[in-house]
């Protein structure tokens, strides 16, 4: 399901067309924005369908609350901002007003983690943890524009909250969407292999693949799980492939804590005696400003740097 | 036919004084009078707040500053279906502590929500001690004012009054509307008066131990004053 090298190609703005093309389907999607549309690639529906945008201004939480009333009078919301303020700044509405109940609330959370060029304000590298422990919530991680895209048509099904993270700016497109179908809670084995077990989510899965480009070169054995649903997982799948392995490294693009890698570690010690998980993302720290190149290189989670690290857990 | 909803947002006055809004149910069929006897018991549907789902409870309240802002969503999801439904959001002065219950004024009065009106319930009241001591929210009339609302400031004990402004209400246009009620907790109670200001929950009066057996007197007095009620609704037709 992974692109071969030569057709892999990078997609401009690609939420714009997304959302467009979401709501000229569904007449009852909203898309909604706290006065970052354009920071989003949020153009044309706020410009050719006004009638399925709202605009809040920057009141991030008044969003989630106005996005839950709409739900309930039969529409499907849509906010979005960036994930900092979705997860820390939203997190009451999310769970009172949207987790409670049972109509179909989204939340959009654009340049999660470290995909942010502005240091920790607008750094979210706590939110899968944080809302993956909000009770019937989905969680979302998509790698790509064509995970998100079909994320994003699964979650305006979905009964009750479903936060998930965006990709904004020029998006890779790795996945075939040929042979890619997402389907909530399964994992893709994207490289097949032994030896080492590489499970990642969103960016990270770019990340990984990267690094599994050079690991292959290397004759390094070891495979790639994508896992896009970090809640509700198919964890009979995650314990399958963690039992496969003779080592498993967790890549993430959130802290090491309560993201993938606690996921994986609380799945696989209700079995017991699994191989060693080792955990990669954000090591509770946080992460300087700049170009994700720059962040990366810091966090050892460039191609190079990520690819020796995952090597080095078998030496 | 209009219809109007009417949204507990929770505050610190009605999230917790919610046993209204089960009574008023017990009226209407939804909950009996068995169930309404149990409240406060363990595993009672008589819940302190309600959550969603509960029955006749479409938001979960209890969180203070989330329901302004879900009761002014779901005004103007009704505004762009063309229904002709108007949402009704009580809160009250403790509340507007929340900086979110500003973010929805804004937001109601920016997209000219009429259908939305909110009833704060000016009690002076906050949950340690009077709103004006702990922090002041006056002048709130004049706030609301100022955010966009057509305000109009009530004695929220006069019936007649809060009839009235329901009416202007129903006929404002353009804006959303705020009802500010002055309200004095327990009018016509004389036994109650000296849980004022720390009447958050009813009979503790920071003294959790005494009970509610101490305000037994005061049963004969409040169901007189809910007679004087009844009758006085009576008498509006």
């Amino acid at each position: 399901m992974l692109l071969e090298l030569k057709d892999r190609e990078m997609v401009p703005s690609a939420f714009d067309d997304i959302s467009f093309d979401l709501c000229t389907r569904r007449k009852d999607v909203i898309m909604m924005s706290a006065d970052l549309a354009h920071y989003c690639d949020l153009y044309k529906v706020t410009k050719d369908l006004p009638n399925q945008y709202v605009e809040v201004g920057m009141a991030e939480q008044n969003q989630v609350g106005v996005a839950a009333g709409l739900a309930k009078t039969g529409f499907i919301p849509v906010t979005s901002t960036f994930g900092s303020y979705a997860s820390r700044r939203c997190f009451d509405q999310m769970l009172i007003c949207m987790g409670t109940s049972k109509n179909t609330g989204i939340c959009l959370a654009f340049t999660p983690g470290i995909s942010s060029p502005a240091p920790i304000h607008h750094q979210g590298t706590e939110d899968l943890g944080m809302l993956r422990a909000i009770p019937h919530a989905t969680v979302i991680d998509p790698m790509d524009v064509t995970d998100f895209g079909q994320a994003l048509d699964i979650a305006c099904d979905t009964p009750g909250l479903v936060y998930m993270r965006g990709h904004r700016g020029t998006t890779p497109k790795w996945l075939d969407p040929a042979s890619f179908k997402f389907k909530l809670g399964k994992t893709y084995p994207l490289r097949i292999g032994h030896g080492i077990g590489v499970i990642s989510c969103g960016h990270a899965s770019q990340w990984a693949v990267e690094a599994s480009d050079i690991l292959a070169d290397q004759d390094v054995d070891h495979s790639l799980l994508h896992v896009p649903t970090i809640k509700p997982v198919n964890e009979q799948e995650i314990i399958d492939y963690c039992f496969a392995h003779e080592e498993i490294v967790t890549v993430e693009n959130h802290q090491i804590s309560t993201g993938l890698g606690g996921l994986v570690s609380e799945i696989t010690s209700k079995v017991g005696r699994a191989p060693r998980i080792t955990r990669i993302g954000v090591p509770d720290s946080w992460a300087p400003g700049g170009s994700i190149g720059h962040i990366r290189k810091h966090f050892g989670l460039d191609p190079d740097g990520l690819a020796k690290r995952i090597a080095g857990v078998k030496a | 036919m209009e219809m109007v909803g009417i949204m507990t947002a929770s505050s610190i006055q009605t999230g917790h004084d919610t046993i209204i809004n089960f009574a008023a149910m017990v009226e209407m069929g939804i909950y009996s009078m068995e169930e309404l006897r149990t409240m406060g018991a363990d595993g009672s549907p008589i819940d302190q707040s309600p959550i969603e789902g509960a029955r006749g409870f479409e938001i979960t309240s209890g969180s203070l500053g989330t329901g302004v802002s879900q009761a002014a969503g779901i005004a103007l999801g009704e505004h762009m279906k063309g229904s002709d439904k108007r949402i009704i959001c009580l809160l009250s002065d403790g509340e507007l502590h929340e900086g979110s219950v500003w973010e929805a004024f804004m937001f109601a009065a920016h997209y000219r929500l009429s259908n939305f009106v909110v009833i704060i319930d000016n009690n002076d009241l906050g949950a340690t001690g009077k709103t004006s001591d702990v922090m002041a929210v006056e002048p709130v009339r004049k706030k609301m004012a100022a955010f966009g609302f057509k305000a109009r400031q009530i004695n929220g004990n006069s019936i007649p009054e809060i009839l009235e402004s329901f009416e202007e209400a129903r006929n404002t246009k353009d804006q959303p509307y705020a009802m500010i009620a002055d309200t004095k907790i327990f009018t016509g109670i004389k036994v109650y008066q000296d849980a004022i200001p720390f009447a958050h929950f009813v009979g503790a009066n920071g003294r959790w131990d005494t009970g509610f057996l101490e305000w037994e007197p005061g049963w004969q007095e409040i169901l007189g004053t809910i007679e004087g009620l009844e009758n006085e609704l009576a008498a509006l037709g």
